[in-house]
């Protein structure tokens, strides 16, 4: 997208619009009555949502400070939980400023602009969009593992069967749970907001009668085990130099895999026993470039994570009958499958009782 | 008749009032507004390809590595 284009307001209508009574100088700053570049954008602030969105959007913006795409605890979190030092000043404060901290979007990132991470610009326009684009704003960063996913990019992996047969985007089920927990969650799971299978298929709970695998499994196994295929797992994510000598992220190249291993996050909203875990890309060695030893407490945290893969079949390979997933050893997360300086940290997913054959 | 002739011009004034007052005259396009002119001084530009594509100055260089990768 060329420079000109990110800032082109293609219908001049938008003056007219809500928004655009309000006026430009009100949320960007600057002086509307210049009449040279230079002076018109002194003092523009291009993405305003921090200060201007909560002035009439309070009632959403008001847990906005929650959310994770805002506040990035996610990512925080799980670095404290390791036994990292995110005080400010920090070496691995440092290496998540430069390094981490650009992947987390604004009020503007989702319903107006492309996020920053992928390069910014006016999605249609400056046209605020209260959906936000799924392709523009949505896969802009969810890209890799989500979307492709989703839409069968992967290659010899199906599309999701709700983008398939029913071309459902991202917010037809997450929406408001976006907006953050009033909580305050630590990571995507932890909101009682956040859709689950069950909340549009409510009919398979409510009678398994003519389901002999949901009779037996509804209660210890998630519905990712049975209707979920391999997905993208990433490795080694660290930072390195590049030719030119700057500090740059890299990673190894992705893995496809499926494996099913013990819940990590049970509870009571997810009580399963069984799940499927995805590998995230954080190693040991993630932030040394800026410091020896910054996670002391690697091993308090799995590198194999709750997951929700995004590519939902009716049928599988691991549900076409019992013994296709009670015989196949290679879908259950082993010792084998798990770097060795990373089984200290897995031990408590691992799986070490496989499921007896049953002959069906 | 003199009920008549009060509530005749009552029902022709409430007929023409809400003729009026279906029309969709406000639908057809924007309002122009006093202050038009500061209106369009941002939008102006904005709105104008050619204008754009003048005065637009290159992007700062990056700060990070281009190598960076990541898989979101």
């Amino acid at each position: 997208m060329e420079v000109w284009e990110k800032v082109f307001v293609d219908d001049a209508e938008f003056a007219y619009s809500t928004h655009g009574e309000v006026g430009c100088v009100i949320c960007h700053g600057g002086d509307s009555a210049a009449a040279d570049k230079d002076t018109a954008h002194a003092g523009v602030v291009s993405d305003p949502s921090d200060v201007s969105c909560i002035t009439c959007h309070s009632d959403v913006a008001h847990v906005n400070d929650l959310s994770l795409h805002t506040n990035l605890t996610g990512m925080i979190s799980a670095l404290e939980a390791r036994g990292g030092d995110m005080s400010e000043g920090s070496e691995l404060y440092t290496a998540f400023q430069n390094h981490c901290s650009s992947c987390h979007t604004t009020c503007g990132q989702c319903h107006v602009s492309r996020p920053e991470e992928s390069g910014s610009g006016l999605v249609s326009g400056h046209e605020f969009r209260q959906t936000p684009s799924m392709q523009y704003n949505c896969i802009a960063c969810h890209g890799s593992r989500i979307g492709d996913e989703y839409l069968g990019q992967n290659e010899g992996q199906p599309a999701d069967v709700h983008w398939t047969q029913e071309t459902m985007l991202c917010t037809d089920c997450h929406s408001v749970a976006l907006h953050g927990s009033s909580t305050g969650a630590t990571n995507r799971y932890d909101n009682p907001a956040v859709i689950q299978c069950e909340d549009c298929h409510a009919d398979v709970l409510a009678d398994t009668s003519d389901n002999p695998q949901h009779e037996q499994h509804l209660d210890d196994l998630s519905c990712q085990v049975c209707h979920a295929v391999a997905y993208k797992n990433c490795y080694s994510c660290h930072i390195a130099l590049d030719e030119e000598g700057q500090p740059c992220r890299v990673s190894e190249p992705s893995v496809i895999q499926f494996e099913i291993g013990y819940n990590p996050i049970q509870s009571a909203e997810r009580p399963y026993d069984f799940v499927v875990l995805r590998h995230v890309p954080t190693c040991t060695g993630t932030c040394d470039y800026y410091g020896t030893n910054l996670l002391p407490d690697f091993d308090a945290v799995s590198t194999w994570k709750y997951a929700t893969p995004h590519n939902i079949q009716l049928d599988t390979p691991q549900n076409a009958s019992c013994d296709a997933c009670h015989t196949d050893i290679g879908i259950f997360l082993t010792e084998d499958d798990i770097r060795p300086e990373e089984r200290a940290a897995n031990e408590g997913v691992i799986i070490t009782e496989f499921p007896e054959p049953v002959g069906e | 008749m003199k009920r008549l002739a009060l509530v005749l011009p009552a029902l022709v004034l409430f007929v023409a009032l809400a003729v009026l007052g279906c029309t969709n005259k406000g639908l057809v396009g924007p309002t122009p507004r006093a202050d038009d002119t500061v209106v369009s001084s941002c939008v102006t530009c904005h709105s104008d390809k050619a204008t754009l594509q003048e005065v637009a100055s290159p992007e700062p260089e990056a700060t990070t590595s281009a190598e960076t990768t990541g898989e979101g």
